[in-house]
Order: C-alpha cells, then structure tokens, then sequence
C-alpha cells in the first residue's frame, strides 16, 4: 500500500465518527465508532503482530494472543480500581508501560523458546505456549483469579473525559495503530529489517553476511510481542477487564483468522482484517439463524481465501494492478539482456 | 593471511575433504578442479557453515568451530555458488543490509561505481536479474562487509565471457587493493587471468599447487587434473 493511500485511509478513519454522525442516529454512530471501528483497531494491533512476524519473517505464531493477554492482565494485576485488587494501586501512567514491558519480555522469552523451529514446528509450539498460559491463568486464583478474570479496568481519564467514551477510546486506539503501523514500516526498512527479510528467504546465507539469526528472530518476537501489548492494553480496556477466555484457543485463531484473510502480504492486512471480522462477528448473527451465525462467517472467511489466497490486501494489489498496469517505479523490470 | 591445516569433513560414511592444507598470502589463490572434488564443501566449512575437524585461522586468528556469524565477523566474506540474493529485497536493499557506514573501505557508492549495472538496477529485486547481475550483486554484498579475505565459490559459472572478463579485472583490482582472494574455480582461463597460483583439488585433497602459466601451458596435466583442455571451456 503506498504512502498515499495509507494516509487517505488515516484521513477517512479520523474523520469517520463524524461521518458516521451524518448518516446514522447519534447511539448507532457511538455503536459503529467504539465497538465497530474502535474493537477493529484494537484487534488489528494485535493481529498487526502476526502479520509482522508472517510477512518480513515468515514466522507463524499462535502466541500474540497470548502476549496480548500477558500485557492485558499485567495492567489488570497492577491498576487502580481493578476488581478484584491483586497488587493494585499503580496508576495508569504507570501500570500500562509495565504492562508493555512484560508482554514484550514474553515476547523475547517466546522468540527464544521457538528460536529452533519454523513452519509447523513452529505454529505448535506456539500454540503450546498459548494453551499452557491459559489454562494457568484459568487455573490460578491468587495472581489471576481463574475462571473469572479480573473486571473493571476501565482506562485513564484522558483531559478530563473518562477512557469509556467512545470517540476518546476511537481516537486512542486511532492514533496508538497508525504509530505502530508507521513503525512497522519504517523498521522493515532498516538493517535489522532487511536482516529479518533475509532470514525468511534464506537464513544460512544471513549468517554468513555476518547477523546472528537466532538474535534477530528473538528480538523479531519481542518487537512483535509489544505490538501485541499495546493491543492487549487497549483490548483489556476496550473489554473493560480480561478473563482467561479472552486468551484461549478461539481468542487465538481468530487472530490468525484476521490475519490471514486481511492478508500475510502488508501490515494494512491486519487492519482490514479486523474490520471485516469486526463487522461478520457482530451481525451475523442478526442475519442468518441465530444458532448457526458462526457457519455464515466460516463461509465468509472461506470465500475470501478461496478467491484470493494472499487475502483483502493481495486482492486489492491485484485489481490495482490490472487497472494500473504500469505505475512509474514499481514496473517489473523489462527482460534483462541475456548475460550468461 | 588464511591458513588451513589438516581440514577433514565426513557427511556419514562420505569422508569429503581429507586433510586440506593451504595458504592465501597476500597473494590470490585459485582452486580447481573437477565438480564433486569438495571444493564448495572446502569454501563453506571455512566459513563455519559445514561442521568439520581441523585448523583454520585467519591472521593468527582460529577460526574453526565459530558459527558463520563470527567468521563473517572476523573478516571472511563467502561469494557462494550460484549467488543466492534475496529474492524479496532489492539490489538497493540487499547492499543496505550490510553497508558499514560511510567511512568503511567499500561503500554503497563505491559498489555502484565497481558496477554501475546494479545501480541502474538498484530498485529491482534478488531475483530480477540477470545471471551476471546476480554475481555482481553477490560480489558487492560480499565487498561491503569491507572483508579482509574473500572467497568467491565459482563467480564464472553461467556467464557470457565479456561478463568473465569484467569480472577478472574487478578481482584484479581487489587483490592489487590487498585484500585477499579464495578463487574457487572450474574455469581455468578465470583463474589464470586472477591468480598466479593455482591449487588443484582432487577427492577433497590439495594435490598439487603450481603456477598458473605451468597448469595452462600442459594439456596433459589439465587432461588428468581437469579431466578437459582448457581450450574446450
């Protein structure tokens, strides 16, 4: 996606609460901006994390979830006002950077628990880990509270408005996904960017240019794994509080789900994504039978990857493509003269 | 500069190299030989890619068990067969990735100016190009890590003979620069116009180390080294 489009997208997303005042009674406008717009960045951050460990790295984790949580019960274990009081008495100023430097130490810890495998390999033991942190937070009372997580972590009053309103909670989680988005593209481009891409095509010829692979896969994870914090943050208060289904099985594949048909080609995948599971998750069931609402969005996501393997973005590349088949700069390279 | 003494590797039964012994002084070295002799398993068990027993240093500098990381790190650089740039990163990208900085010995800009052909083709990707691209991408990747010694596994193979001849005269110039040359090579026309010496490689041994001139002035030696007359490449 080019510098362009992405800010006409930032653009219509800043501008889309008052848009949506335009054409919808003000409580279904509230509805789409927080719960539509707002729960598909939050998510899409998550998913972001994947996407940038998929697409630059060609790792496939079932863990950002699972990091996500991390940071999620981090802020509830540590924040004022959480119910039940674990430890308590942080303020947000100070329990949200803790909770971002324990996903992104999890991270780190992940990175080097996989360091070794790739592939399937990798996908399970990933998944191991997600499932194992799960079931101890379900199972632990004293630091979790099990079954029933931990409520009331509602957010910061931010200029004098409490976290719960929805354009304040829309244009946090606006701006929090467009700097990590931004991010994202810019450390790709950098050497320990371009080192990452390396490791993808062809990690033994990395090593021998010099770079220690497994370092820059671990430090790939920990980047990767306070992305997923900052979403955990904000899914935690967007959900006003974490329980251990929050990080379970389902939590984890929807991520994947969200990914994947957004596309593992661009981290805009992610964000799409999200929208797209953000607005199936929440009317399908208002459109087709309410006990087999989940059939209609497996069908979805279905067709979508049926119809274009690399997802919305990678369909989007391509009808781009096919209307404009030569754009200056990025045309493929007119057949070399024979060399060799 | 680099030594190697009594280097064996053994892939299961296969006993591959055989107790190597050589020495690149300052001036280049060229290896040939016949395909299947261990000359790439020779130039990647330097580089600490292949596992095997047996010294290897580099100005007084042991090398042998480091992983390929802190080989590179120590000043090799390895030119691998069949180039293998990246196909998802760019000629820009691929010299990016291991540039050191403007004040290193050999820069962006100076691998452009060694080779302008890349920077017409600076935004296109590993796998866009040519085969000759390939190996001049593959040799300026190597060159920015300003190494001290490099190997370069086969440069010639697959290229149009004015792209051999380009490529003899930049070795020319990095040797005549200092900095060492590991010619691996088949083509021995290559080899002569890089190096005075040449090393011949039979099933994994070093058998016999001559001048250049001697190995393509005999026939009959090329006969039973090469298995061809260099007049036929």
């Amino acid at each position: 996606m080019s510098a362009r489009l992405s800010l006409l997208a930032l653009a219509l997303l800043v501008l889309a609460p008052a848009l949506l005042g335009l054409v919808l009674p003000p409580n279904q406008a509230q509805f789409w901006t927080a719960n539509i717009l707002g729960r598909a960045l939050v998510y899409g951050i998550v998913a972001l994390s994947l996407t940038f460990l998929a697409t630059y790295g060609g790792f496939v984790s079932l863990a950002q979830m699972t990091l996500a949580g991390i940071a999620g019960y981090a802020l509830a274990i540590l924040v004022e006002g959480a119910v039940p009081g674990i430890v308590g008495g942080l303020p947000y100023a100070a329990a949200v950077p803790a909770a971002l430097l324990a996903a992104t130490l999890a991270g780190l810890l992940v990175g080097a628990i996989a360091v070794r495998t790739r592939d399937i390999y990798l996908l399970m033991i990933t998944l191991a880990l997600a499932m194992g942190v799960a079931r101890f937070a379900e199972s632990n009372i004293d630091w979790f509270n099990g079954y029933e997580g931990i409520r009331n972590v509602v957010g910061p009053v931010l200029f004098g408005v409490p976290f719960r309103d929805p354009h304040l909670f829309y244009y946090v989680a606006l701006a929090a996904a467009a700097a990590l988005y931004a991010g994202v593209l810019y450390l790709v481009r950098t050497p320990f960017g371009l080192v990452l891409q390396g490791i993808r095509d062809n990690p033994r010829r990395v090593a021998a240019l010099g770079y220690d692979v497994s370092l820059h896969r671990i430090a790939a994870f920990g980047v990767a794994g306070f992305i997923a914090g900052c979403g955990g943050v904000l899914t935690t208060i967007y959900n006003i509080g974490i329980s251990p289904g929050s990080i379970g099985l389902g939590a984890s594949v929807n991520i994947l789900i969200i990914s994947v048909i957004g596309g593992l080609g661009h981290p805009a995948g992610a964000f799409v994504g999200s929208l797209i599971f953000a607005v199936f998750d929440t009317f399908a069931a208002s459109l087709y039978d309410r006990d087999r609402f989940n059939t209609l969005i497996g069908l979805v996501f279905l067709g979508i990857v049926l119809a274009s393997p690399d997802g919305i973005v990678g369909l989007a590349r391509r009808l781009g493509g096919l209307r404009r088949p030569s754009r200056a700069g990025e045309q493929p390279a007119p057949r070399p003269a024979e060399t060799g | 500069m680099l030594v190697v003494r009594g280097l064996h590797v053994r892939f299961g039964q296969a006993h591959i190299l055989q107790g190597v012994d050589l020495a690149v002084g300052p001036e280049p070295l060229a290896i040939v030989g016949r395909n299947g002799m261990g000359k790439t398993t020779l130039c990647q068990t330097i580089m600490g890619m292949v596992p095997g027993e047996g010294e290897i240093s580099l100005d007084g500098e042991g090398l042998a068990g480091r992983p390929p990381n802190r080989v590179a790190r120590a000043g090799l650089a390895l030119v691998p067969q069949g180039r293998r740039t990246f196909p998802s990163l760019t000629v820009d990208e691929h010299l990016r990735l291991v540039a050191q900085g403007p004040r290193a010995r050999w820069t962006i800009e100076r691998a452009y100016a060694t080779f302008p052909r890349l920077a017409e083709r600076r935004r296109n990707g590993g796998t866009q190009l040519s085969g000759g691209e390939q190996q001049m991408l593959a040799i300026a990747r190597a060159l920015l890590m300003n190494p001290r010694l490099v190997i370069m596994d086969e440069p010639s193979e697959g290229l149009a003979p004015v792209i051999v001849d380009h490529l003899a005269e930049v070795l020319r110039g990095l040797a005549a620069e200092g900095t060492g040359l590991l010619l691996v090579e088949q083509n021995l026309r290559m080899a002569a116009a890089v190096c005075g010496t040449v090393a011949v490689m039979v099933t994994g041994r070093i058998a016999a180390t001559m001048p250049a001139a001697d190995l393509v002035a005999d026939e009959a030696l090329q006969r039973r080294y090469l298995g061809v007359a260099a007049g036929s490449h």
